[in-house]
């Protein structure tokens, strides 16, 4: 399951004297596996870029080819992309509505026809997986949970439709230090079990932490494309483009500076302790 | 759903001498305007109208596109009023009758008068909606009816609600294409040709969108109580710039065609 977006360009109002320009010729290719985390100022495009994958929007020139099938001509299956890609908004828990949680996780699966043991099986399956207790909350109004449950509530929407590719558009935003902490855990499980997973963030420690490659993109356009090793490596261009580096990697570099040899390729926080265990030989416990 | 909103009368900032009239002078203009409008049934006085459009739209970088473009969702409409009234108006010169059919030069004439009045409403209004914000609008209309307030009618208040609403409709308009993305990614079948189905699928749209506006509803009465504010109470304006030359020369040549109208179609 691998996606080729191909030239793609998108224009806001296009045909009006408010028209601007939100991409400008994107191409890569997302590999099945892949971990992707697409890095950008507000207004770059990466949500738009997203949402064209996504296919709930309709690129200006270029073409989305979902294993080699462009997503957006009139003879694409639309169903099948919806089973395939999986997209949760940013604040998804916005996008609840109906009277109970397992009405509302069940909503995709019923409207891509399942049968209703399946899309029972999923629902529950669905809701246990994002950590809510499905007897508790099965007939509970999606309403009255707390916040974190709520945004669990939506995303088991999405993964009830047991999508290949889950696209997540700033999943942590908004959320408590420790919440966010189980998020994050809970997307890599999603990945190491399969999923391929495109992750938007403005927040460079969230995506570096997880991601095997990162796409920045700067007024509409694709910047970088590489390893958090490689792209972490020409500090100078990410300042350019007003971003900086990983914590972990700031913390490297300062020691380095200081004349502590460590790598300098580190930018995660279990490679860093572990080398200054190595360097200063301190108690593992 | 953005672009359809551009084209239908929706703010266009720009700065041209329409955009800078005073919005007082504007909208006071635009009301003479209406009346000429209305008043207008002579070739003359609809040439006239049309080439004062026509330079408004000019003036104004509105464009006649955008100008004319809500005309076109009125068609249907329009071709009606035109049909209705020249089948059934019974006017001189009969042309042709059948049964309670008259085709009348009259009658022709009476539906072609109709049309032209709304398609140069559509204009005036398209013209006003494109060059002042909303804002200003309902500050005037809210300075425009003030005189009510002395019969105990809450203009202000009045006034704040619909200008709060104004402001909340882009809000609002973003979260619902949001919330429509969002579903559709969900495989709700928003364009499905049955008419149930298409029922359904406006649920998972609409109560989003209806909770969403509840809750903002409620920040915003809590936000605004916070900060000390009471209704009722006469408020003064930020800045209220005085009328200069050019909305003089506006109320001048709006009030010399409104009287041309009087005078000619006595």
């Amino acid at each position: 399951m691998s996606i080729v977006v191909e030239n793609v360009s998108y224009r806001y109002a296009a045909g009006t004297p408010l028209e601007s320009a939100a991409l400008k010729q994107i191409s890569f290719t997302i590999q099945p596996g892949e971990f992707i985390g697409i890095l950008g100022h507000t207004g770059c495009g990466k949500s738009t870029l997203i949402q064209l994958i996504a296919g709930v929007l309709t690129p200006a020139t270029g073409r989305i080819l979902l294993d080699g099938k462009d997503i957006n001509q009139r003879d694409f299956k639309r169903e099948y992309l919806r089973k395939k890609v999986g997209i949760v908004f940013q604040f998804p828990e916005q996008q609840l509505f109906e009277m109970t949680v397992e009405r509302d996780v069940s909503f995709g699966p019923r409207q891509l026809g399942l049968p209703p043991s399946e899309v029972q099986a999923r629902t529950r399956q669905a809701i246990q997986s994002v950590g809510l207790d499905y007897e508790t909350v099965r007939d509970l109004s999606p309403l009255t949970l707390s916040g974190g449950e709520k945004r669990r509530a939506a995303i088991a929407g999405i993964l009830a439709m047991e999508p290949e590719i889950l696209i997540l558009d700033e999943p942590i935003a908004g959320l408590d230090p420790v919440t966010r902490k189980d998020f994050m855990a809970f997307i890599r499980r999603l990945h190491q079990e399969g999923k391929t997973i495109l992750m938007v963030s403005h927040d460079i420690d969230e995506l570096s932490a997880f991601s095997s490659r990162l796409l920045v993109l700067d007024h509409g356009e694709l910047i970088l494309d590489n390893t958090p090793e490689k792209i972490f490596a020409d500090k100078a261009r990410l300042s350019e483009l007003r971003l900086g580096v990983s914590q972990p990697k700031e913390i490297v570099d300062s020691l380095r500076e200081k004349g502590i040899d460590l790598p300098s390729d580190i930018f995660r926080y279990e490679p860093l302790l572990t080398a200054l265990i190595n360097r200063f030989g301190g108690q593992n416990e | 759903m953005m672009h359809s909103a551009i084209l239908s009368g929706h703010y266009l900032p720009n700065d041209t001498p329409i955009h800078r009239l005073n919005p007082r002078a504007k909208i006071i203009s635009f009301f003479t305007l209406l009346a000429v409008v209305i008043i207008t049934r002579s070739t003359v006085g609809y040439t006239a109208l049309g080439l004062l459009l026509l330079s408004l739209a000019h003036l104004s970088k509105t464009g006649p596109r955008i100008v004319f473009s809500g005309i076109r969702r009125v068609g249907l409409f329009l071709l009606l009023i035109f049909l209705m009234n020249a089948l059934f108006f019974n006017g001189d010169r009969p042309l042709w009758e059948y049964a309670f059919f008259h085709i009348s030069v009259g009658g022709i004439a009476q539906g072609a008068n109709v049309a032209l009045k709304v398609i140069f409403l559509m204009a005036l209004s398209s013209i006003l909606m494109t060059t002042t914000t909303p804002m200003e609008i309902t500050d005037t209309f809210a300075w425009l009816l003030s005189p009510l307030q002395r019969l105990r009618i809450p203009v202000h208040d009045f006034a704040l609600m619909i200008s709060i609403a104004i402001q909340f409709i882009p809000v609002l308009a973003e979260e619902s294409e949001t919330i429509i993305k969002a579903q559709t990614a969900r495989a709700a079948k928003l364009d499905s040709p049955k008419l149930r189905e298409k029922a359904n699928a406006l649920l998972p749209l609409v109560l989003p969108i209806f909770i969403s506006a509840f809750r903002r509803a409620d920040e915003l009465a809590l936000a605004m109580e916070a900060r000390g504010f009471r209704g009722g109470k006469f408020r003064t304006r930020k800045s209220s710039p005085g009328f200069t030359r050019l909305d003089f020369a506006a109320l001048t040549i709006s009030i010399a065609f409104c009287a041309a109208a009087v005078i000619l179609h006595r």
